[in-house]
């Protein structure tokens, strides 16, 4: 009798080991964080949509989502003028921004995907929960734990916006997760100015391997197959053009400072 | 010889062409000029973002003497500050030009003034990208600045369709969702929109300023950040209208850091931005700033405490005046350096 009692416990304690799996949080690094959200992302239920809480140029809407696990909020942006309709704003650049990070292996964008609200295409963006804005650190005095990390983040942060023609430096544009301080980089509506020239005052100081290798990578091939859906014939050639001058400046810093004062 | 003669009076046509493009080109920027700073101004009202609410516009001057019942100028030298955003989200917009436009005029003869600012939704109507966005224009707005022949065309196309559909053709409902469906997809009827709106109202708005200074108060829609407080006021006005115009790339009037659409003046922590406060403020020359643009959340009651930020040098006077913002009047009256407000909870 008493051994049957066990077996019952036992089987009960199992059953919720397996429902508890199921119903764990959404991981928070690495590829599989990046695929999970969007996945998210995708298929999780709209539960509210607020149009007029947030304003400014994009004025996107706050979007409550659910998948009856995780409750979360995401941002949408629908604002669709490419180049050439001016002034050029577009939720486009957003996703070819988020792609391209994929491609270089970089996780500073926070992930989103493209859905239709309301009968309305745009980019949908996972918000940061408890964040601060690089501004407001500066200001506020708050040193990072991990000071030579946080640096080399916003060393590649400064290569991405060359790489995207993003306006750089923009302190409000970087958000800082208080849990963590893992550093991520938002905003790219009005990215990928058709020019091959790196941003003035811009300046690219040293780079990781990894994403200098992958730099190297990134053919012309590849990038009109992935990106002819969000970026036009100019944007794309200012794009390739840009890469390669951040190849070129990388290796100048190389020949001038030495490997290892330059790649990490 | 024919074809010389022919020749020669297309070549003279081109001249006068260019001639009249120039001299167009030269008056628009005459009012580059346009005077942006006053002193000894006894007393100013300044008004937040009406967005096409008429009706609570003139509650607003007549609860404040700006006019009388029969809303004639009765502001005597009074100077009238609207700081911009007449447009969009309401029906009201093309009235409240109309009133200001007048007022304009008479306040001169008595020796006061009406500024009527640049805000971000008039350059959004200018530059026609006020579409993008659904909420924006509303039916009333876009019929009431699409041409009378184009609007009476497009109303009997309305009404022609709902015969032949057997629906009754005066419904209210379905006309608004006749122009609804216009101002989302109909580019044809988006550009007649643009093309009256700018003909009339553009060609107002673009001779008016984005900043001006009144006793050593400064008056802008958004704000000025840091990177624009070393400019002179009069080149941040030039630069906008040329911007309007089309002589330059839209740059002042878009970016989130212009005049136009900066918002940290309103929404960033008051103690971690004191000292780029105190760096704007000392660029400027300036004691305080009146900014509209951001309208005040949390609270719904108007007041002075609500309104004024940084110690009382910025002052919010968007109190979502509108309906569409719930309908809280208000004014800011400044007399010498004493600020009070005119709204739901009088305070003079």
């Amino acid at each position: 009798m008493k051994i049957r009692f066990v077996y019952i416990i036992v089987f009960f304690i199992s059953l919720g080991f397996l429902f508890g799996e199921s119903k764990k949080p959404l991981s928070e690094q690495g590829n599989m964080f990046q695929k999970e959200m969007e996945d998210y992302l995708k298929k999780a239920e709209i539960v509210q949509v607020e149009k007029d809480k947030i304003m400014g140029r994009t004025a996107l809407w706050e979007i409550t989502l659910d998948n009856g696990e995780v409750s979360r909020k995401a941002y949408f942006k629908y604002i669709e003028r490419s180049r050439p309709k001016i002034p050029p704003d577009s939720f486009k650049y957003e996703i070819a921004a988020y792609e391209l990070s994929k491609l270089l292996g970089l996780e500073i964008i926070p992930p989103l995907v493209e859905r239709e609200i309301e009968g309305i295409n745009g980019s949908l963006q996972i918000g940061i929960e408890e964040f601060i804005t690089e501004s407001y650190r500066k200001r506020s005095g708050d040193i990072p734990p991990d000071k030579e990390n946080f640096q080399r983040t916003k060393e590649t942060i400064r290569i991405f916006e060359n790489l995207v023609y993003d306006e750089c430096n923009d302190e409000d544009d970087i958000f800082i997760q208080k849990k963590d301080w893992k550093v991520w980089r938002v905003d790219f509506t009005e990215a990928f100015f058709p020019s091959p020239e790196l941003i003035l005052n811009c300046e690219i100081e040293s780079c990781s391997r990894k994403l200098y290798n992958n730099l190297q990578n990134i053919s012309d091939d590849l990038i009109k197959a992935q990106f002819s859906l969000y970026l036009n014939k100019m944007e794309i050639k200012a794009l390739l053009g840009r890469n390669k001058n951040i190849l070129k400046k990388i290796k100048e810093l190389i020949e001038e400072r030495g490997e290892e004062a330059v790649l990490w | 010889m024919l074809k010389i003669i022919g020749r020669k009076r297309k070549n003279v046509f081109d001249y006068i062409l260019l001639v009249l493009f120039l001299l167009f080109i030269f008056t628009q920027l005459c009012s580059a000029g346009t005077k942006c700073i006053w002193c000894g101004v006894d007393k100013i009202v300044a008004v937040g973002d009406i967005h096409g609410d008429y009706q609570n516009f003139i509650l607003i001057l007549k609860g404040t003497g700006i006019v009388d019942e029969n809303l004639n100028w009765a502001g005597g030298k009074i100077h009238l500050v609207q700081i911009g955003d007449v447009m969009d989200r309401g029906p009201g917009a093309k009235k409240v030009f109309d009133l200001l436009m007048r007022l304009e005029k008479e306040a001169e003869k008595a020796g006061g003034m009406v500024h009527a600012l640049i805000g971000n939704h008039e350059f959004m109507n200018i530059a026609g990208i006020s579409f993008d966005y659904p909420s924006y224009v509303t039916p009333e707005q876009f019929v009431s600045f699409l041409p009378a022949k184009y609007r009476k065309k497009k109303e009997l196309e309305f009404k022609e369709k709902a015969i032949e559909k057997n629906h009754s053709s005066n419904e209210i409902n379905g006309l608004n969702k006749y122009w609804t469906q216009l101002i989302r997809n109909d580019r044809v009827a988006q550009q007649k929109y643009v093309d009256a709106f700018n003909n009339k109202y553009g060609k107002w708005i673009r001779k008016h300023n984005t900043v001006i200074k009144i006793n050593k108060i400064i008056f802008v829609h958004g704000g000025i950040s840091e990177q624009y407080s070393t400019w002179k006021l009069k080149d941040i006005n030039m630069h906008v209208r040329m911007e309007l115009m089309g002589l330059k790339p839209y740059k002042l009037v878009y970016e989130e850091g212009g005049p136009l659409w900066f918002r940290d003046l309103a929404k960033k922590d008051e103690d971690i931005f004191k000292q780029d406060v105190d760096s704007i403020f000392t660029n400027l020359k300036c004691k305080y700033m009146v900014i509209g643009h951001t309208p005040l959340t949390g609270s719904t009651v108007v007041s002075k405490e609500n309104m004024n930020r940084f110690q009382g040098r910025v002052w919010i006077i968007d109190t979502g005046i509108s309906k569409f913002f719930g309908g809280h009047l208000s004014a800011l009256i400044i007399k010498n350096d004493d600020f009070f407000v005119w709204g739901e909870r009088h305070e003079n």
